[in-house]
């Protein structure tokens, strides 16, 4: 198998149009390159300089109550990982900005899309695009008439005389245009990792190396996948020109269709509750209570009853501490109730969207690919639940806070022009949040990770059958 | 002694016989040219002999061996010349001929193949010039190369003159007298009445998968064969 | 001769089940695209309608307030402050919403379709925005100028590309030859059969949607007749490029690469280089407007009372006669405070919008230059700006709503300060939202493609390789 496979690869090396295709492709990753890294640059930039801004901003607050302080409101803003700048994936069309307040949980606001013109909805082509769209091209280019091409030069009778076996040419092929492809993509991931390195001059001690070593090995698979396929439809094809058609309608299909029919259909199976709906639903939901039960007046009137127990007085004013504070919190913590209920709808809907696309991915590796390589980026949906769950979670840190203050220090009920002291603010932490471990992340992706796999056990078994059956008259 | 040896050799695909109790017997060093119309089954005869396709029924036996039973022999002992030769455009003439001999387990130097080629009748300039520049002769002479250079016993070659010029046939006539003379047998299936009648040592005519005919050539003139060969087929 | 060939080829097709499976799949798909815009468009109205609904409701409920309000002898009432009445009625600026969006739906997923028309939220918070999926929205939406523009082209390709080298192949090239007067029209004639062919879904939806939009209101036959005469443009286009690459007379194969390579340039490489380079050009860079904008606000609403009335009068010196009354009443003298807030806010706030309008037409520039490269770009916004889906069709709309804001600023502040009451007239005669889309000029943008179009011309007239 040895010489077979130098010999094509050897034939493959000196084909003029995959010369000049290896060539666009490397001119490609210096343009995506310097791009992504120049991006990637900028947009830690900004993160770190609004943090800093915001963080200034809360800290030089004027002495003044707490309550005030909960709807000035704190920003916080998604952090940008290492690997954003291989995948950026959703990032365009989140918001950038969130706004934390009393009372209320905002949407983010800001995605980058929102100030795109319609022509941004044709794509940009980054790293991660390179690899997931215009790689499989270049395979299907190098691989379409690996076999079939032997029939139609009428070698093949003569290689099998010679005593090649039909085995032996099949892995002798998928061997060859997988080590042309793998030193192709490791060259591209090197000089990219080099430009990273170089121009955004980010500390390489906390460049999460695991998450890209991972990265790498998951599109060695992809290619792996469609090498093995096309491969295999030359061989069973044995006519160039229709194995060409049928690569490239596989191509078509799966990269361009079938990811927009899927999420297509995702919307009318799994539709979302109109907002208007949906807010109507919460703040009744807040006012009558959660299912018809605990409604809101009553609630108040329980809580200050338990409060008057508790300090044994007659009226709120008697109180040794501000009931304002604790009543305010007392409603927060329902208020928080009510939206994990109404909110956790909202996520389920999206997740059964996201999850019809990932059963999809058994079917499609492109999809199965593109979630994946999200995912360990960090640019993808689920990771931007975890920040905003993050936020969340801070949100109600720092509201009670702010009312615990108000209630326990020091100032009394109705006592709205009570403030603290400026040295207090520097006492409330500042938002951060540790990283998704990856297993973790990619838990998410089980039936993604179950599809490539399948799919490699699959067509290597395919490869198998074929070398023992095939008939080459 | 025969050297190979077709016994009720049939193939049936669905209902129809490509090729019906095929009956004949070669010689080692001997010259066997087998005539019929498109389709009378002599390409069938070949697959089958080769071992590209097995047998409906019947036998192929080399050296009283069944191929058969023993399809690791075919590889060994038998080399075959295919009617339209593409080999490998990227390549030179001396690179295909050194791939195909390492895939037959034969390495051989640079020199070595080069004798070759010359053997084949291929002139030194072409030798390192890539195919895609090679008439269709040129690649003939290649694929002969080819043959040569696996040393096997007997060589196949299909309609192997079909579309050669007067001169390129009467050098490849040539090469295949030679060839016999060293001892190789050489199985050839042709339209060429009067090249068979030139070379061979036995002539088969073939229809409808029927072996109908089988003469010895000294016995035969080229006029008479076709005469022949007209009424049989 | 061509009927001949027209009649040959429908012959042909009727006996390949290959090719009318393929034409069945586009069809359908052509369909479900227009299903998708439908869907959306049904969507988006609906929400709208909803908020109008809601608003009339308001309206009527208002009206009532100020028919029955009992003022007091002296001192503005609650009710007749600003920010009371813009609560009690909260105006929705709603932006029209073209049935051609059915076929192009641009960035109507993504834009929002309604935002409040109350003048004291601000740009950054005043929508009302859908739940989204953003990895539906990163995938894109498949409508009837998708297929148009992507899938069409592929249908054609894979009926055309052997049309010529099929009969070199085959051996049949010297009998054409030899039978036919005029082997060059034999070619052109079947080439545009095989066109006609592949135009049966784009006909099917043409007239699918021709049936199913006619009775919307709004509905415009000039606009929905514009936007088929681009798409025709865009699929003659493909005739013209697909004819030269046949002129070269490659083989099946070759020709099958160049023109699936050609579909990947226009449509997929340099558009996504061009969003590339204008991404990396002109960045964007919005998180920090938003958060000083907070501090903005607060350090306007800091100013002393008087710093205010110099504001307020120094906007409007109108309001200086009426001075008097500026220090009576504590609502009025809060409104003074809120106005003079709200006139500096406002002044920032159209700053900010302009400077995104402004780097956005930035962008919108250097994308335009490049449509001399950028065909497929150049179709794609014309036919999102017949659809009133582009995103200065958007805004054109965001512009609508401030403009409106501050007109009902001005007007209640105005009657807050001068007014003695604020009355059901004075309710009834607050200004209301309107606005029509904008009808952009397109055909100068043609220029491009009608340059590619020429090019391709020129090459298949001068190209004298024979067959």
């Amino acid at each position: 198998m040895k010489i077979i496979y130098l010999n094509i690869l050897k034939r493959i090396i000196r084909q003029k149009h995959l010369q000049l295709m290896s060539i666009i492709i490397v001119i490609l990753y210096i343009l995506v390159g310097i791009n992504s890294a120049i991006s990637y640059k900028n947009k830690i930039a900004l993160f770190d300089q609004a943090k800093a801004n915001v963080r200034k901003a809360w800290l030089n607050q004027p002495a003044q109550n707490p309550h005030s302080s909960a709807h000035y409101g704190h920003y916080v803003f998604q952090p940008v990982t290492a690997l954003n700048f291989l995948d950026n994936g959703v990032t365009d069309y989140l918001g950038s900005v969130l706004k934390l307040e009393g009372h209320r949980q905002n949407d983010a606001a800001f995605s980058p899309i929102m100030n795109n013109s319609e022509m941004a909805r044709l794509g940009e082509i980054n790293f991660s695009w390179v690899l997931q769209v215009l790689i499989p091209l270049f395979i299907i280019l190098m691989s379409f008439n690996s076999i079939s091409a032997e029939f139609e030069q009428n070698n093949i009778k003569l290689l099998k005389s010679q005593g090649a076996s039909i085995g032996q040419l099949l892995w002798g092929n998928v061997c060859s245009i997988l080590t042309i492809l793998l030193t192709l993509f490791l060259v591209g991931v090197f000089f990219i990792f080099i430009l990273y390195a170089l121009l955004t001059k980010q500390p390489l001690n906390t460049f999460p190396f695991s998450d890209f070593l991972i990265w790498i090995s998951t599109y060695m698979v992809y290619f792996f996948i469609l090498i093995l396929f096309s491969v295999i439809i030359s061989a069973l094809v044995k006519v160039s020109k229709l194995s060409f058609l049928i690569l490239l309608s596989f191509w078509v299909f799966s990269i361009i269709i079938l990811p927009k029919l899927i999420y297509s259909t995702s919307r009318i199976i799994y539709p979302y509750p109109s907002k208007q709906e949906f807010t109507k639903t919460l703040n009744e939901s807040r006012k009558k209570g959660i299912d018809g039960h605990d409604p809101m007046d009553q609630r108040a009137k329980q809580f200050n009853d338990s409060l008057l127990l508790k300090y044994n007085v007659k009226s709120l004013d008697e109180l040794p501490i501000n009931a304002d504070g604790l009543i305010m919190q007392a409603d927060e913590d329902y208020a928080n109730k009510v939206y994990d209920k109404h909110f956790s709808d909202i996520r389920t809907v999206t997740n059964n969207q996201n999850q019809l696309a990932s059963i999809i991915s058994i079917i499609n590796p492109f999809l199965a690919i593109k979630n994946i390589s999200m995912t360990i980026a960090q640019s993808d949906y689920n990771s931007n639940m975890i920040f905003l769950s993050e936020a969340e979670q801070y949100r109600r840190y720092l509201i009670k806070e702010l009312n615990t203050k108000m209630a326990y220090g020091g100032s009394k009920t109705g006592e709205w022009d009570w403030s603290v002291d400026v040295s207090y603010w520097n006492t409330v932490r500042d938002f951060s949040y540790p990283q998704a471990p990856l297993l973790k992340r990619l838990s998410y992706r089980k039936i993604e990770i179950i599809s490539l796999f399948l799919w490699v056990v699959i067509l290597i078994v395919s490869i198998k059958l074929i070398a023992r059956n095939y008939k080459i008259v | 002694m025969s050297l190979l040896q077709a016994i009720e050799l049939s193939k049936q695909y669905n209902d129809v016989y490509a090729l019906r109790n095929l009956n004949l017997s070669i010689n080692k060093g001997e010259i066997y040219c087998l005539l019929g119309q498109n389709g009378a089954g002599k390409t069938t005869t070949i697959n089958l002999m080769l071992g590209f396709v097995k047998p409906s029924a019947g036998k192929i036996l080399f050296n009283n061996i069944d191929l058969v039973e023993n399809p690791s022999l075919i590889n060994k002992h038998f080399a075959y010349i295919p009617e339209v030769v593409h080999l490998y455009g990227s390549l030179t003439g001396i690179e295909n001929l050194e791939f195909f001999s390492k895939i037959a387990g034969n390495h051989y130097a640079k020199n070595e193949l080069v004798n070759f080629l010359n053997e084949a009748g291929l002139q030194e300039s072409a030798h390192h010039k890539l195919m895609t520049s090679y008439s269709k002769g040129m690649r003939q002479k290649v694929a002969i190369a080819i043959a040569i250079a696996k040393r096997a016993d007997c060589i196949f070659m299909d309609e192997p003159t079909s579309g050669l010029d007067p001169k390129a046939t009467n050098d490849f006539i040539t090469i295949c007298k030679k060839l016999a003379k060293n001892g190789t047998t050489i199985f050839m299936a042709t339209h060429d009445i009067f090249n068979a009648v030139n070379v061979a040592n036995t002539i088969g005519i073939m229809r409808e998968g029927i072996l109908v005919n089988s003469i010895d050539s000294k016995s035969i003139t080229a006029t008479a064969l076709e005469k022949l060969y007209l009424e049989t087929i | 001769m061509f009927t001949t060939i027209l009649h040959f080829e429908f012959k042909q097709l009727l006996r390949s089940k290959i090719t009318i499976l393929f034409l069945l799949v586009f069809s359908v798909l052509g369909l479900f695209s227009y299903n998708q815009g439908e869907k959306l468009y049904l969507q988006n109205t609906a929400i709208i309608d909803s908020l109008i609904q809601k608003q009339s409701q308001q309206y009527l409920n208002t009206l009532n307030l100020y028919d029955t309000i009992k003022y007091p002898p002296q001192g503005k009432l609650g009710e007749e402050t600003p920010y009371m009445i813009s609560y009690l009625y909260q105006v929705v600026c709603d932006k029209k919403i073209s049935p051609l969006s059915i076929l192009t739906i641009g960035q109507n997923d993504v834009y929002e379709i309604a935002k409040s028309g109350r003048f004291g939220i601000n740009i950054f918070t005043n929508s009302y925005t859908e739940f989204k999926n953003p990895e539906q929205l990163q995938i894109g939406n498949i409508d009837v100028t998708f297929f148009i523009i992507y899938l069409f082209p592929l249908l054609f390709i894979s009926l055309s590309y052997s049309v010529k080298s099929d009969d070199k192949e085959m051996g049949r090239n010297s009998l054409l030859v030899a039978q036919s007067r005029n082997i060059n029209a034999l070619y052109f004639y079947r080439l545009s059969s095989k066109l006609i062919i592949s135009c049966i879904p784009v006909i099917i939806i043409f007239f699918y949607s021709l049936y199913n939009m006619h009775e919307i209101s709004d509905f415009s036959f000039f606009s929905f007749s514009k936007w088929w005469l681009i798409a025709i443009h865009y699929i003659f286009f493909w005739f013209l490029f697909v004819s030269l690459i046949l002129k070269f007379n490659f083989s099946s194969l070759n020709n099958a690469i160049m023109m699936i390579g050609i579909w990947i340039l226009f449509l997929i490489a340099i558009p996504g280089l061009l969003n590339t380079y204008l991404s990396y050009k002109h960045p964007n860079n919005s998180k920090s407007d938003i958060v000083n904008f907070r501090d903005v606000e607060k350090s306007f609403a800091n100013l002393s009372f008087n710093e205010h009335k110099k504001n307020v009068y120094t906007y409007d010196s109108s309001y200086i006669k009426d001075s008097s009354q500026h220090n009576s009443d504590p609502l009025i003298n809060a409104g003074i405070e809120q106005y003079s807030s709200e006139l500096k806010t406002f002044e920032y706030e159209k700053m900010l919008f302009n400077n995104i309008i402004q780097s956005t037409d930035n962008k919108l520039d250097d994308a335009k230059l490049a449509y001399w490269i950028n065909p497929v770009g150049c179709i794609y916004s014309i036919l999102s700006s017949i659809a009133n889906t582009s995103i200065k069709d958007q805004q054109y709309f965001e512009q609508s709503v401030i403009d409106y804001r501050f007109v009902q600023m001005n007007y209640l502040f105005n009657n807050l300060l001068k007014s003695s009451r604020f009355t059901k007239k004075d309710f009834e005669g607050m200004p209301k939202f309107s606005t029509a889309n904008k009808n952009l000029s397109v055909t100068k943008y043609l220029l491009p493609v009608l340059l590619f179009a020429g090019l391709a011309l020129l090459g298949i007239i001068f190209i004298k390789r024979t067959s």
